[in-house]
């Protein structure tokens, strides 16, 4: 188990390697010059400009620039903020607990959804419940999570008052207030990934009603409860876990959208925040710790399966 | 939209190129495997697609003759008319700035789709390229052109296109490049997997073979066959790059102002109309959504006409875990009470047993009038070639014929005087694994993977009665020794794939036997077994009906496993008992000819003829059972008599009363039986 955790995390390394230098390459894409922008914009002085360029080595060749700000980012630094002055990293450091809030909430809205939807459709398919449950999941399809979030804005908010449009208060000053602002964004991005595990445990319920094993089980004379439950059930949820897991990190781009709607302070404020501001250095930051996390879900989700199915775990 | 095809756009959501995963290519390369000829006029036919199609078309042309079609210039604002609800001059109204809605929807369509369509040519036409090379060329090409791949798929996907967008600052131009940059790297790999499996098929082979040069092997051979692959996920593409667009444009990062496209559209109405008109959120929001579905219906047509992957899905149905019964009410009721005269000493006597499949052809009758009785102790073969209903037969024994398409649709069974098919799921639940158990045929996904044998065998216990933990565990121990299973304590705390075929058929009669069951339905328990592994289990399954006591009932197609094993053998072909009696007798004396056919085809020790005979043609399918003798067609003896009626089972001439035959010709054929 330990090995296979080991084994996974290093094939994350060179993935990593080539995506920070992704990351790193985005300043290169900037038609305007880093070091006015961070001199203080149009009204810097032609020598700040130039202490600036020094200051920050854009002189340097890339290879060079790119070892600096990776060697930073490993040990945490990931330079200061252009307009600030600060260091990124405190200002993704308190946005992260803000973002991840969001994620977890959308993604247990969406298992609150699809476990029992995604069970009793698979009891029953074709029935009533599963054909509710495919025009759900055909409408979650084809409605982004913005548009979804613009109406909820407009029923719940706008209309019949029941919760605030927009803001955010933390989860450690007032837990209920905290639900009352994550409420919109949590729905309106867990109902894509609730549509998506919802299809994929009933269909990998339906399958595996039907296998071999099952048939064991009900041949010893297994209730209906247990056969379902302990044998059918467990098998089932590895697909369904592999699919939440690729859906929470496709959620990751859908927060930034999501958090600017809602006027969450999250990664993606300050993402678009810095992309208007043109601070390269918070732009970097945030676009690395996205990929971080869609990366470390990736990998949960590995260590989940194996967990679940010994299969990987034994051999692995 | 036809809601029942949403299940695989979900469940095979990896065919948006955006998103990572080997199983697009595994899904996605058998597209190739049917001719493109005529999938549009197949796909056409189809309700979904062709609604999807002529939306589409509609909205393309809306698009294109915008300045013919649109009512207003859609960007001048009349600001004496803001806000206007729907009417006859403004059949959407107006926005905040009086500029009307729906010209405004059609310029957008126009900005929208062309993005859509430039991002996924431009990345399909780079995808290709690098695709084909890195796939067909493979080695160190393909090593770094993939791990370059995996780094821009591990970025999610919006999230890039928003910081390169962002980067490079807002413009129909730097959105196209920047979501071309994030579909490029998933259409790569796509095309990569599809050549990957196309080079190693035979006929690209042979061309390698026959010296055709690599371009040539490229554009004539791969090419063509990774069209369709990619052709499906381009549809999917335009719908991911609806959404990015979308995305994007609603951050400002999509075209400048004035003008419009859908996502900007949905921006401008929610910051500007939310509290004045917030319905006209719904004009843009209701035009993407409606696009994405034609796109994703498309998709999910195409894929289906061009035969990648689950073309029909199979109709799935409710598990209860019990055969349906549905007898006509007058049997029920003259068979239901108790076994007829003489068969009361039967531990097992079937009555009379019809078992019916529903299909696209109506009812099968797979099993027809099938009487069949074991005593206690007795082993009784029951043997046929595939599709004679014999698996069946035992199955309806255990009540476990899925139901539906199958159902129990006449006869009885009676266990210790008991109809079993009148019992409740809660009372047949009790009698399973506990008087009667079955083993099957596949050992290899016969037990549950995710339990070790200690658990599964533990709990064959725990469901019929109390035992603590080390009871329990102690005689799972036991149970493994009487299998024969060495070193029993290490493979308790094992999973089924870390044991052998063989050992997995040994837990698997352990599992059978922990309850000291008085029948053991053994359904080709040795089938999928190497020939050694078969001998053992045979050997093991006749100690242990010596050692227990037990009755066996052992379906298989072997009739030398029946000479082995069985004391009495019944013969099934085509749904229904052909001959039954003593096995000494039927390989004696076969009156049959199909029994004399099996007894012909059975490899055997000393005899003289280098050949095995063969019993010419097929079992025919339940549909086309004909009228009288069922086995007619394929056999030598038929006369014109033996096609006119139903034969019916008669007594047979054996030693023993209780044989039976079902020839018309069975007094007159001599047969010829084993030696």
């Amino acid at each position: 188990m330990t090995r296979l955790i080991a084994r996974r995390l290093l094939t994350v390394v060179p993935t990593l390697l080539i995506v920070t230098f992704g990351v790193f390459m985005l300043v290169k894409l900037s038609p305007a010059d880093p070091a006015v922008t961070a001199a203080g914009g149009t009204f810097a002085s032609q020598e700040d400009i130039v202490r600036t360029r020094k200051e920050l080595h854009l002189d340097d060749s890339l290879p060079s620039q790119y070892f600096r700000w990776l060697e930073g980012a490993v040990q945490g630094d990931l330079g200061n903020s252009y307009t600030r002055k600060t260091p990124v990293i405190d200002e993704i450091e308190r946005r992260v607990p803000v973002t991840a809030g969001l994620i977890i909430a959308a993604t247990l809205f969406a298992l609150l959804i699809a476990i029992p939807l995604g069970i009793l459709s698979g009891l029953r398919p074709n029935g009533g419940v599963d054909r509710a449950s495919r025009v759900y999941a055909s409408m979650a399809v084809a409605i982004p999570s913005f548009v979804l979030a613009q109406i909820l804005v407009v029923v719940f908010a706008v209309q019949l008052k029941w919760l605030p449009p927009s803001g955010y208060t933390k989860f450690g000053s007032s837990p209920t207030e905290w639900l009352r602002f994550i409420a919109l964004p949590a729905i309106s991005l867990g109902v894509a990934i609730g549509a998506a595990v919802t299809r994929q445990l009933r269909g990998a319920l339906v399958d595996e009603l039907d296998t071999n094993h099952i048939r064991t089980s009900w041949a010893i004379g297994g209730s209906r409860a247990r056969v379902v439950g302990r044998h059918g059930l467990k098998n089932a949820a590895i697909p369904a876990i592999t699919i939440v897991g690729l859906q929470v990190a496709a959620l990751v781009g859908g927060t930034v959208i999501v958090e600017q709607i809602f006027a969450i302070p999250g990664i993606g404020n300050y993402l678009l925040g810095a992309i208007v501001s043109g601070d390269i250095p918070a732009i970097q930051g945030c676009v690395l710790i996205l990929v971080i996390v869609a990366l470390g879900m990736s990998l949960v989700v590995d260590i989940l399966y194996a967990v679940l199915n010994p299969k990987v775990r034994v051999t692995g | 939209m036809n809601v029942d095809d949403i299940d695989d756009v979900l469940r095979d959501a990896d065919h948006l190129p955006m998103t990572p995963g080997e199983t697009v290519e595994a899904s996605l390369h058998r597209a190739s495997a049917r001719p493109t000829r005529g999938a549009f006029r197949r796909l056409m036919s189809r309700p979904g697609p062709l609604v999807a199609q002529v939306y589409l078309t509609l909205l393309v042309l809306a698009a294109i003759f915008a300045p013919l079609v649109v009512p207003y210039a859609p960007n001048d604002p009349v600001f004496t008319n803001r806000f206007a609800d729907p009417s006859w001059s403004h059949l959407l109204g107006t926005d905040d700035l009086g500029r009307d809605l729906l010209s405004r929807l059609i310029y957008g369509a126009r900005v929208s789709l062309s993005v859509c369509f430039a991002v996924i040519a431009i990345a399909m036409a780079i995808g290709l390229v690098v695709g084909l090379v890195s796939g067909y060329v493979g080695g160190t090409t393909d090593n770094i052109l993939m791990r370059i791949t995996d780094g821009g798929l591990s970025f999610p996907p919006l999230v890039l296109a928003i910081a390169v967008a962002g980067i490079l600052g807002p413009g129909i131009g730097n959105v196209i490049l920047s979501l071309s940059i994030v579909f490029i790297f998933g259409l790569t790999r796509l095309v990569r997997g599809t050549t990957l499996a196309i080079r190693e098929e035979p006929f690209v082979e042979a061309s390698r073979a026959a010296g055709s040069r690599t371009r040539r092997i490229l554009a004539h051979r791969i090419l063509p066959n990774v069209r369709s692959p990619i052709l499906i996920a381009a549809t999917f593409g335009i719908a991911g790059a609806l959404v990015a667009e979308a995305g994007l444009a609603y951050l400002g990062l999509g075209p400048r102002p004035p003008t419009a496209s859908w996502g900007s559209m949905l921006r401008q109405s929610f910051d500007r109309a939310l509290y004045a008109a917030p319905w006209q959120l719904l004009v843009p929001g209701i035009a993407i959504a409606l696009t994405i579905l034609a796109f994703t219906v498309l998709g999910e047509g195409l894929r289906d006409v061009l035969g990648s992957g689950r073309t029909t899905v199979a109709r799935r149905n409710e598990r209860r875990g019990i055969t349906t019964v549905e007898r006509p009410a007058r049997e029920a009721v003259a068979t239901a009470s108790a076994p007829p005269a003489g068969r009361e000493d039967a531990l097992v006597s079937i009555e009379h047993l019809s078992v019916e499949f529903t299909s696209a052809r109506g009812p099968a009758r797979v099993v027809d009038d099938v009487s069949l009785t074991i005593r206690p102790g007795e082993t009784v073969g029951l043997v046929g070639e595939s599709g004679s209903g014999k698996t069946v037969t035992s199955l309806s024994v255990m009540r476990l014929v899925p139901s539906p398409p199958g159902r129990i649709a006449g006869g009885s069974i009676f266990f210790e005087g008991q109809d079993l098919l009148s019992l409740s799921f809660k009372e047949m639940r009790e009698l399973r694994g506990t008087k009667i158990s079955m083993i099957f045929q596949d050992p290899m996904t016969s037990l549950d993977p995710t339990y070790t044998v200690g658990r599964l065998l533990l709990e064959a216990q725990t469901i019929h009665q109390k035992v603590t933990r080390a009871q329990g565990g102690a005689r799972s121990l036991e149970l493994l020794e009487m299998v024969g299973i060495p070193a029993p304590e290490a493979r308790l705390r094992q999973y089924a794939h870390q044991l052998s075929g063989g050992l997995r058929q040994r837990v698997m009669i352990a599992i059978a036997l922990a309850n000291e069951p008085r029948l053991l339905i053994a359904d080709e328990p040795s089938t999928a077994l190497d020939v050694t592994i078969q001998a053992q289990i045979l050997d093991l399954l006749r100690s242990l009906q010596r050692e227990l006591g037990m009755a066996v009932l052992f379906v298989t197609h072997d009739l030398g496993v029946v000479a082995d094993l069985c004391d009495r053998v019944a013969v099934m072909y085509a749904g229904q008992i052909v001959e039954e009696g003593p096995v000494h007798d039927i390989f004696e004396r076969p009156q049959h000819p199909y029994t004399e056919g099996l007894l012909g085809a059975m490899p055997q020790v000393g005899r003289l003829e280098a050949r095995l005979a063969t019993i010419r043609g097929q079992v025919p399918l339940p549909h086309e059972f004909p009228t009288g003798c069922r086995f007619a067609a394929r056999c030598d003896h038929a006369l014109d008599e033996c096609t006119t009626a139903p034969v019916l089972l008669t007594t047979g001439s054996g030693s023993d009363s209780s044989s039976m035959v079902r020839c018309v010709r069975a007094e007159s054929l001599t047969l010829r039986g084993a030696e």
